[in-house]
C-alpha cells in the first residue's frame, strides 16, 4: 500500500504506481482508486483497513498535511497520518519517503528553539504552498523514532526508523528502483529455485 | 504514393522512425506507441497511411486532433511533448504525431511502460525499467526544473496565465484540475511544485524574469546599411513572460522590414505581404526561445535587421542530436527544455519540433527567397540567417565572412554534373519529356535516377503539381536554390 497526500504530486505518484506494478506487485494507491473499498465502511475506516490488510507499506511525506482531519477538533490528524501510525503500530514491513523540505523545516525549527512537538505547540503558521501545517513535523517525528524503544535506544541502533529524503521526483523513482527491485529479484530467485526444481517437490508445503 | 514519398513530402527524412497506422480508430494502439517512441528515440506516426494501399485517409471528424491530442495528454505519464496535426497528402487527410525523445523517462501509458525494439512497442522489462530509472539519475536536473527564486505569490504575471489557461482549454482542451486555482495550473502545467516556481515557469509566467535571469532578455536592433555594426535606426530590449516578449520581438520584426507587393491576375487589389514569411519568422523566433541553453547567465537571444537580411541569434550550440544538416532535413530530437515547449504547443505556438526547420525552409522557397540557414559554434551561438534575393557576392563577404561558406558547402557538394546540365535546359516549366529530350537521352530510368532525383532532393527543382508526383501532367520548374545555384556558376567562370 501507498499511503500519501496527492495534492502537487500526482505526477511521482503516477511514477510510483508504474514502477510499483511494473515490477509485480499489486499496488493499493487512493490516487489510483486501487484501494479495496467496502460500502459498509467510512472513507477512513476503508483506509485503515488497507494499511492493517496489506503485506507491505510506503508512506510518502510531503509538505502537504494532506485532508481528513475534523474540522472542530484542531489535534485531529490527517487520513495520511493516521495510516503511517497504523503502519507503525502494526509493525508492517514499511518503507518512507519525506520531502526535503519537511527535513529542512524540522530542522529550523529546532535550532530556533522550537524542539519537538511540545515546542512547537504554541507556534501558529500562516497559510501558505510551502508547507501546509506544523503537524508535518509532528508526523516526520512519528516516523523516524523507534516506536519499540522509543528515546531509550540510541538512534544508531533504532530499528525500523529509516526515512529517505528525497528532493525530486527522480530522488523518489530511484529510491523505488533500487528499494523494490530486489523483492522481484527475491521472487524470480525463489522461483527459479524452489518451484520447478529439486528443493521443493511438486505441491511441496502441502499437508 | 509510395511510403518513402509521403516520408520525403512530409519531410521526416528516411533514416527517421516513422510508423504507419491506417487509421485512428486503434487509439490504445497509437498510445502504446507514442509511450514507446517517448522511452527511446521519438518517432513519428502518420495515421491514414496504410503499408500496402498508400494514402487512405481518416474518415474523418475536424475534432479528430483534438481528440487524440486529449486522449494521450490524459493517459500518458509524466505529460510530454506530444505534437498532434492533421496534414494533407493526395487530397486526404493523413494525421502526423510527432514525438520527441522524452527527457523525464521512463513514461507510461495507462500505468504500462513501452518501449521500442527495432520496429516493435513492447511492455518493458523490470531490469529495462530499473536500467532506465538508474542511468536518468547521472543527469543532471534540468535548468527548466530547478527552482526559480521567484516568489510564486507576488511575481507571477497572472493575466498571463489567466490568458494561457483560456487559450490552453480552447484550442487544446486540456483537462485542468481547477482552472480558478493559480497554483494547480502552474502544477498541471509542470512548471510549479511544493509551491515553487521552477525556472521554466519563470520563464514563461512572471512578470519580469529578466530580474533574476537577466538571460531571457530579447536584443533587437535594426541597422541602416548591411554592414554589421554602422548606424542603428531602431534598437530595442524585451523583457517580460516569455509569450509577451515573443510578440513584440516579432512586431520588432515586421515594423523593420519593408513588406513586398504582388498582382495577382483577376484580382485588382494589391497584396501586401511581409518581406520574410511570417510562419517562417515566427518559428524561427520561437525555436531560439524555446530550444535555447538558458543555462548561461551571460546568455541571450537577439535579434539584428539588415536592409537584405535577418539573423536571429541565441548563445549556447544546438542541442544535442542537431546539427545544421539535420536541420534542413527535420530530425527528432530530445528536446532541452520541454516543459517550456509543452505550453508553448499548448498555446498554439509550436506545432512541431523536429520538422520546424525544414518548413522554414519551404515557406521561403514558396515565397521566392533563398533558403534560411543556420550556423552553430558552442563558442559563438546558434544563428538562424535570412535574406532577401538581393543579397550579392559583393555585399557578403563584407558583412557576414560566414554567409558564403555557410550556403556553399551544404548545396554545392550534392550538385552533380548531370544536375547543373538539368538547370541549364530547364528554362520554362517542362515535363520530364520534353527535358529528356532537350538533353538528349533515350534512357527514362537512367534519366530518372540521375537527373530529376538528385535535382529534387537538393531542392534545386520543384515539381508544378507536388501533391501528385506521378501525375501524367507533372511539370518542373526551377527553384530559387537552382537559380542560385546556376548564378553561382555564372560568378566563378566569370571570375
Amino acid at each position: 500500500m501507498v499511503s500519501s497526500t496527492v495534492y502537487g504530486i500526482e505526477e511521482l505518484l503516477d511514477r510510483v504506481y508504474t514502477l510499483l506494478t511494473s515490477f509485480g506487485y499489486e499496488v493499493w494507491m487512493s490516487h489510483k482508486g486501487t484501494v479495496p473499498v467496502f460500502s459498509n465502511r467510512t472513507a477512513f475506516g476503508n483506509c485503515l483497513q488497507a494499511v492493517k490488510d496489506c503485506d507491505l507499506f510506503l508512506g510518502i511525506i510531503t509538505p502537504n498535511y494532506g485532508s481528513g482531519q475534523d474540522p472542530k477538533d484542531s489535534s485531529s490528524l490527517s487520513i495520511t497520518h493516521q495510516e503511517i501510525l497504523k503502519a507503525i503500530e502494526l509493525n508492517k514491513p514499511r518503507w518512507l519517503l519525506a520531502h526535503d523540505n519537511v527535513v529542512f523545516a524540522r530542522s529550523l525549527l529546532n535550532n530556533l528553539g522550537y524542539k519537538g512537538r511540545a515546542g512547537r505547540a504554541d507556534l501558529r503558521l500562516k497559510k501558505n504552498q510551502i508547507f501546509t501545517d506544523l503537524r508535518i513535523s509532528d508526523l516526520y517525528e512519528d516516523a523516524t523514532i523507534d516506536h519499540e524503544s522509543p528515546e531509550t535506544v540510541p538512534l544508531d541502533e533504532r530499528k525500523g526508523n529509516w526515512v529517505q529524503k528525497y528532493h525530486s521526483n527522480n530522488d523518489g523513482s530511484i529510491f523505488i528502483g533500487s528499494q523494490f527491485f530486489r523483492y522481484q529479484e527475491v521472487e524470480e530467485f525463489i522461483k527459479e529455485n524452489f518451484q520447478n526444481g529439486e528443493p521443493l517437490q511438486k505441491n511441496g508445503g502441502a499437508s | 504514393m509510395n511510403l518513402k514519398q509521403i516520408k520525403t513530402l512530409l519531410s521526416l527524412g528516411e533514416n527517421q522512425r516513422v510508423e504507419f497506422k491506417s487509421s485512428i480508430r486503434n487509439l490504445e494502439e497509437l498510445g502504446r506507441t507514442v509511450c514507446g517512441f517517448l522511452n527511446s528515440a521519438g518517432g513519428y506516426l502518420i495515421c491514414g497511411v496504410s503499408e500496402s494501399e498508400g494514402v487512405i485517409g481518416i474518415e474523418s471528424s475536424h475534432d479528430a486532433v483534438t481528440k487524440l491530442e486529449r486522449y494521450l495528454l490524459e493517459h500518458i505519464s509524466p505529460k510530454a511533448f506530444v505534437a498532434v496535426q492533421a496534414e494533407e497528402l493526395d487530397k486526404k487527410l493523413v494525421i502526423s504525431i510527432e514525438v520527441p525523445a522524452g527527457s523525464d523517462v521512463p513514461y507510461a501509458f495507462k500505468d504500462v511502460i513501452y518501449i521500442r525494439t527495432g520496429e516493435l512497442t513492447q511492455v518493458a522489462k523490470s531490469q529495462t525499467i530499473r536500467d532506465i530509472v538508474m542511468r536518468h539519475q547521472v543527469e543532471p536536473e534540468r535548468w527548466e526544473r530547478r527552482f526559480s527564486f521567484a516568489d510564486i505569490e507576488r511575481d507571477l504575471d497572472v493575466q498571463e496565465i489567466r490568458t494561457t489557461i483560456a487559450e490552453a482549454g480552447n484550442v487544446r482542451r486540456v483537462l485542468f484540475r481547477d482552472a480558478k486555482d493559480i497554483s494547480m495550473v502552474l502544477e498541471d502545467f509542470s512548471v510549479a511544485r511544493y509551491g515553487r516556481l521552477t525556472n521554466g515557469g519563470d520563464v514563461l509566467f512572471s512578470t519580469n524574469p529578466a530580474i533574476r535571469l537577466p538571460q531571457t532578455r530579447i536584443r533587437a536592433m535594426c541597422y541602416s546599411s548591411d554592414k554589421a555594426g554602422d548606424t542603428f535606426i531602431d534598437m530595442k530590449s524585451f523583457e517580460g513572460p516569455l509569450h509577451r516578449i515573443f510578440e513584440d520581438a516579432y512586431a520588432f520584426i515586421i515594423r523593420n522590414t519593408s513588406s513586398s507587393s504582388k498582382f495577382i491576375k483577376g484580382n485588382p487589389k494589391r497584396l501586401d505581404a511581409p518581406l520574410y514569411p511570417e510562419e517562417a519568422v515566427r518559428e524561427a523566433l520561437i525555436n531560439a526561445l524555446a530550444h535555447r541553453d538558458y543555462s548561461a547567465a551571460s546568455g541571450g537571444v537577439s535579434i539584428h535587421v539588415y536592409p537584405h537580411r535577418l539573423e536571429i541569434w541565441n548563445s549556447g550550440a544546438l542541442p544535442e542530436g542537431v546539427t545544421e544538416q539535420s536541420l534542413l532535413k527535420g530530425q527528432i530530437s530530445i528536446l532541452r527544455n520541454p516543459d517550456i515547449a509543452h505550453v508553448l504547443y499548448l498555446r498554439g505556438f509550436m506545432e512541431k519540433a523536429g520538422r520546424g526547420s525544414v518548413l522554414m525552409v519551404q515557406k521561403c522557397l514558396d515565397s521566392g527567397l533563398p533558403s534560411p540557414f543556420w550556423k552553430s559554434d558552442p563558442k559563438l551561438g546558434v544563428t538562424v540567417t535570412f535574406s532577401t534575393p538581393e543579397v550579392t557576392p559583393e555585399v557578403t563577404p563584407e558583412v557576414t565572412p560566414e554567409v558564403t561558406p555557410e550556403v556553399t558547402p551544404e548545396v554545392t557538394p550534392e550538385v552533380t554534373p548531370e544536375v547543373i546540365k538539368l538547370l541549364k535546359h530547364l528554362t520554362s516549366e517542362m515535363s520530364r519529356g520534353d527535358l529528356q529530350e532537350v538533353i538528349g537521352l533515350r534512357d527514362a530510368e537512367h534519366f530518372r535516377k540521375s537527373y530529376i532525383i538528385p535535382a529534387l532532393e537538393i531542392k534545386a527543382i520543384e515539381m508544378t503539381i507536388p501533391e501528385k508526383p506521378t501525375s501524367s501532367k507533372q511539370k518542373y520548374r526551377i527553384s530559387s536554390v537552382g537559380e542560385r545555384i546556376l548564378a553561382g556558376l555564372a560568378n566563378n567562370s566569370a571570375r
